[in-house]
């Protein structure tokens, strides 16, 4: 039983919760404030280039041809080469042309720039004991001799439960699927969607992979878990009937 | 009834360490209205047997008040002490509200986590969330 010290910070960004916990000694001290304050600037920042319920970012206004790509922060140029990287990583499973309001495919970064970001701003984090958790998608990193953070992987046939838990010293977790926001997944090979994982939770060292692999995995469904194949990265995959799948080494008590 | 489970959460959350996970043992308590800046609360353990009454607060639903009795560092029991209904339709809220609360409390401190992964949570979904309940336990 730990007695570490223990603080947490929140604030709503991006359309989501973003809690902060940081353990041990000295959290008082004002480097610690400036470094959870840098961790909120840059996460500010980044939804006031990329966020597209907002008619003056860069992505909304490069949508409506108002801005030209080439004259959109450099974010967006990183970003769009690393969409490119993850739809050919996952076979096309993972694809930021989504469908828009008319059908009509448009480009929707969404899905990629919130890993991508909160693995940028966890690296403002460097040196401390921390727990990163941005609308459910965990960084953590750990301190020698700290035990490692105990990540509870929400039920998603009834979140108010854990399907399991996953002790992380260090790297990612995130989890896609369709128990929060129903049926939001999108097959991009049939362009209907995706409803046969209710819940994929994928481990790893970067945020934006594991991110970007489970809403891969939550659409293509169970036979997506190949894709992790020989990636580093480790999941646990539930069907809607209750139905459990896991790679071979993950990690986590399920 | 899912609005009145999070009014009891965060009546709880507000003013005891509302999960002890890991940390139970020395579970810092959450001061109200404390700034960021000021220096971290001081651990806490809570006796076997303890009991906590959080002070009585009026909600859209009535005057809701909750005790919480520790054992082993632990919550073991979340007990309503006051539940003053403003109309009947409460009265049915509340009965299913607090053992949803009281389970949800009890399951997530046994399965002794830091943290929830989970399927985006929006700001609403939050409020009535495992980790929402886990970050106003260690809330600045």
């Amino acid at each position: 039983m730990s007695t570490l010290p223990r603080r947490a910070w929140v604030e709503q960004l991006m359309g989501m919760p973003v809690s902060l916990h940081l353990r041990g000694p000295g959290l008082a001290a004002p480097p610690v404030a400036a470094a959870v304050e840098a961790v909120f600037a840059l996460l500010r920042q980044v939804d006031a280039v990329f966020s597209t319920y907002r008619a003056d970012s860069d992505v909304s206004r490069v949508r409506r041809g108002e801005l030209a790509a080439g004259g959109a922060h450099p974010w967006v140029a990183e970003v769009a080469e690393l969409c490119e990287q993850a739809r050919e990583r996952t076979g096309g499973w993972f694809d930021a042309m989504l469908p828009g309001p008319g059908g009509a495919p448009r480009w929707d970064p969404t899905g990629l720039v919130k890993g991508w970001a909160v693995e940028a701003a966890a690296r403002l984090l460097s040196g401390h004991d921390f727990c990163l958790n941005a609308g459910g998608d965990v960084v953590v990193a750990t301190l020698p001799g700290r035990p490692p953070w105990r990540v509870g992987v929400e039920d998603p046939l009834d979140p108010s439960r854990l399907a399991g838990v996953l002790p992380l010293a260090a790297g990612a977790a995130a989890t896609s699927g369709t128990a929060r926001r129903g049926a939001h997944l999108f097959d991009p090979y049939h362009g209907t969607a995706a409803t046969e994982v209710a819940g994929v939770t994928v481990t790893g060292p970067s945020l934006l992979w594991a991110d970007v692999y489970a809403t891969a995995v939550a659409a293509k469904g169970a036979t997506g878990l190949t894709l992790l194949s020989g990636t580093g990265y480790e999941a646990l995959l539930i069907e809607p009937g209750g139905r459990r799948h896991t790679t071979g080494r993950f990690p986590g008590a399920v | 009834m899912r609005r009145i489970t999070f009014f009891l959460l965060a009546t709880l959350a507000g003013l005891v360490g509302l999960f002890s996970y890991r940390t139970s043992l020395g579970a810092a308590i959450p001061r109200p209205g404390q700034a960021l800046a000021s220096p971290a609360p001081q651990p806490t353990r809570f006796a076997d047997g303890q009991v906590v009454d959080g002070s009585a607060v009026t909600t859209d639903y009535g005057v809701v008040q909750v005790r919480v009795v520790f054992a082993g560092g632990r919550i073991a029991d979340v007990v309503t002490l006051q539940v003053h209904t403003v109309h009947e339709h409460s009265l049915v809220l509340n009965d299913f509200a607090l053992p949803e609360l009281k389970q949800r409390v009890l399951a997530a401190q046994s399965a002794d986590v830091d943290t929830v992964t989970g399927a985006t949570a929006t700001s609403r979904a939050y409020l009535d969330s495992l980790q929402y309940a886990i970050d106003q336990a260690h809330r600045a």
